[in-house]
């Protein structure tokens, strides 16, 4: 399921806001396994861990990834790939199709599960990343974004 | 239809899982004083944990295949986390095919494909493959048909003598040291301590037996130097043996090696630039060196993107007429004025006058080590002086050329002459540094970056800043960013 924004770009699936939370929810379980087993429960230490735990916690989950949603943006257009990105610095990226050497689509055991993928582009000097997209429109983008062939170099 | 890789690739997936040997290691400590037959008794988690790695390493070459298709080959590996990459044939800059001795038994060899992006430090894709699966993939990409069948050769081969002496110019004394340390270090794990030891031990008396009036440990440390050398040496010579180019009409194959055959395969069009080196030795020898900067040429295996190993002055020209004649090497045009010696000689200088002043500053705080300290001093006057010496050859050389759309560039970089000859459009950017010191006769820094798997950067001192500005079609006038950009709009 793909939004489109006013100006034809496309954001990534919603899944990715899914794939964000498990991520999270996986590393704050053996943030606080490590928490419980090496701090003494209600010590003051003890207090400071979990209430670091949940403000950064809250913070990814209520701000952050759903910021970095809805910031992540992507379209080809005229023969350039224009990808947006970012929280707190929004980078935008024009990479013209021309100049792509190299194309990749990968996928994590999460990202397998809910059916996206991510797209990497590389140039001379340059990498430009679509993250969580449907895997069909990735393999899609990863054949047009590869240039035909030539004949001249040849041998 | 897909394609696996050879299953040699097994045996190398095993070694990246050889860390969960450490469960059978860390199960060993526990049982350690509880006698041999309770760890006996426990030896199936040993057995679980082995067959475990083989599997993940089946597993994992099971994971890796590729499919072509007419425009790129797509390559698939992993299992937890899945990449699928497609590098289009005609976006390859360089093929690298290795065929090591250990591999022929098994019919394998190593193919290396690179393009423009990607890492500066590794291979974009690395695959194990059947001989003849390899030959197939080349000649699907219309890479080659048959190194035979090619029409328009033109032929290089190197006279070997001429390799020796690039093993001579290019042997990396720590390298050996580096390699010739862990080596007796690994002997030693496998055989025993007592073996390292005595090799040290060894290295250690005959520095002793030696040493005549020089402190044992300098000469101990040079008896170390002098091993990392040869073995340094021998490495390069090995690597570059039998080195023949071969040029088409699109491509020059470049092969050597003895016990590790290699073939690279280099597009003209992927070629940034042509770097032709000479250390101050061989400029007393009037010996050459000729290098390409590609994109994946010269990555691994310390390997140097060489074309001609050594020759002559008017062999080299030959050479390059025949292999690179797009690369036009032209005479100098700018140079610096006489005035600007200085600007060349100011760091051996600096140098020079560092030396002594470190001796007496380490002699007054550590007074028992004065003999070793003196020795070190003295040898350091060796390269110091060697460096002023380049600097001014540097001096008398240095400055840019130009000839159609090829710019020659004169510099050097640390113990190295560089005459880099780069096309037009393969300069990413020119900048030039005016200090407060160079205003006064106009003078510049010139800096030349070219663009490639990350820029290059060639650094020309002193030249004057007027026709620099006149050559690059910056305006003099005023503080200008030049781009490819704009040179392609104004030509």
């Amino acid at each position: 399921m793909e939004d489109r924004t006013d100006a034809g770009y496309l954001r990534p699936s919603i899944v990715c806001v899914c794939i964000y939370y498990i991520r999270t929810i996986c590393v704050s379980f053996v943030y606080m396994l490590l928490v419980w087993l090496f701090l003494r429960a209600h010590t003051t230490l003890w207090q400071i861990a979990a209430g670091l735990w949940a403000v950064v916690f809250l913070l990814l989950w209520l701000i952050y990834y759903p910021v970095k949603y809805f910031k992540h943006r992507y379209k080809l257009q005229d023969g350039v790939l224009y990808v947006t990105s970012g929280v707190v610095y929004t980078h935008y990226n024009a990479l013209p199709c021309g100049l792509i050497q190299m194309v990749s689509v990968s996928r994590t055991p999460l990202q397998l599960l809910f059916g996206v993928a991510d797209l990497t582009v590389f140039a001379a000097g340059s990498r430009v990343s679509v993250h969580s997209i449907p895997h069909s429109r990735a393999v899609l983008l990863a054949s047009l974004l590869a240039p035909p062939p030539e004949e001249e170099s040849r041998d | 239809m897909i394609r696996r890789t050879h299953p040699v690739t097994i045996f190398a997936n095993i070694g990246r899982f050889l860390f969960l040997l450490l469960v059978p290691l860390v199960r060993s400590l526990f049982y350690i004083r509880s006698g041999f037959f309770a760890w006996l008794e426990g030896a199936w988690v040993d057995i679980i944990v082995l067959l475990f790695i083989l599997a993940l390493a089946v597993l994992r070459w099971w994971c890796i295949y590729y499919y072509f298709t007419p425009s790129a080959i797509h390559i698939h590996e992993g299992f937890l986390l899945v990449r699928t990459r497609s590098i289009p044939y005609q976006k390859l800059s360089s093929i690298y095919l290795e065929d090591p001795f250990w591999y022929r038994p098994f019919g394998a060899v190593t193919l290396r494909l690179d393009t423009d992006a990607g890492s500066v430090k590794s291979h974009d894709a690395i695959l194990v493959l059947k001989k003849s699966a390899a030959v197939e993939l080349l000649q699907m990409g219309g890479i080659r048909q048959s190194l035979e069948s090619l029409t328009h050769q033109q032929i290089f081969m190197s006279r070997n003598l001429y390799v020796v002496i690039l093993s001579l110019i290019t042997t990396n004394y720590f390298a050996g040291v580096t390699f010739l340390s862990v080596f007796i270090t690994k002997v030693g794990d496998i055989l025993g301590e007592e073996i390292a030891g005595r090799v040290y031990g060894t290295l250690a008396h005959v520095a002793q037996l030696v040493a005549l009036g020089i402190p044992p440990v300098a000469v101990f440390l040079a008896v170390l130097l002098l091993l990392g050398w040869a073995i340094s040496f021998a490495r390069n010579l090995i690597r570059y043996y039998n080195f023949c180019i071969t040029r088409a009409p699109h491509r020059l194959f470049i092969t050597g090696g003895i016990f590790v055959q290699r073939e690279y395969s280099v597009l003209f069009n992927k070629i940034h630039f042509l770097d032709i080196q000479q250390t101050l030795f061989t400029k007393i020898l009037g010996i050459y060196s000729a290098y390409i900067k590609c994109s994946g040429y010269g990555k691994s295996d310390d390997i140097r993107p060489v074309i001609i190993p050594a020759a002559g002055k008017k062999a080299y020209r030959q050479y390059l007429q025949k292999l690179v004649p797009e690369f036009l090497l032209s005479e100098r045009t700018i140079g610096p004025n006489l005035f600007s010696i200085f600007k060349f000689i100011i760091d051996p200088l600096g140098y020079l006058l560092a030396d002594p002043l470190l001796w007496w500053a380490l002699c007054k705080l550590l007074p028992s080590w004065e003999s070793l300290i003196t020795v070190v001093a003295l040898l350091l006057l060796v390269p110091i002086l060697w460096f002023l010496c380049l600097r001014v050859a540097d001096f008398l050389q240095s400055g840019i050329g130009v000839q159609k759309d090829c710019y020659t560039l004169r510099y050097s970089k640390g113990f190295t002459l560089h005459t880099v000859v780069v096309h037009r459009d393969k300069i990413a950017r020119v900048r030039c540094r005016q200090s407060i010191i160079q205003m006064g006769d106009d003078a510049c820094d010139v800096f030349i970056y070219t663009y490639g798997e990350g820029l290059t950067r060639h650094h020309l001192k002193n030249l004057p800043r007027q026709e620099v500005c006149r050559l690059f079609g910056l305006d003099p006038r005023k503080r200008h960013r030049f781009s490819l950009k704009s040179l392609v709009r104004e030509f």
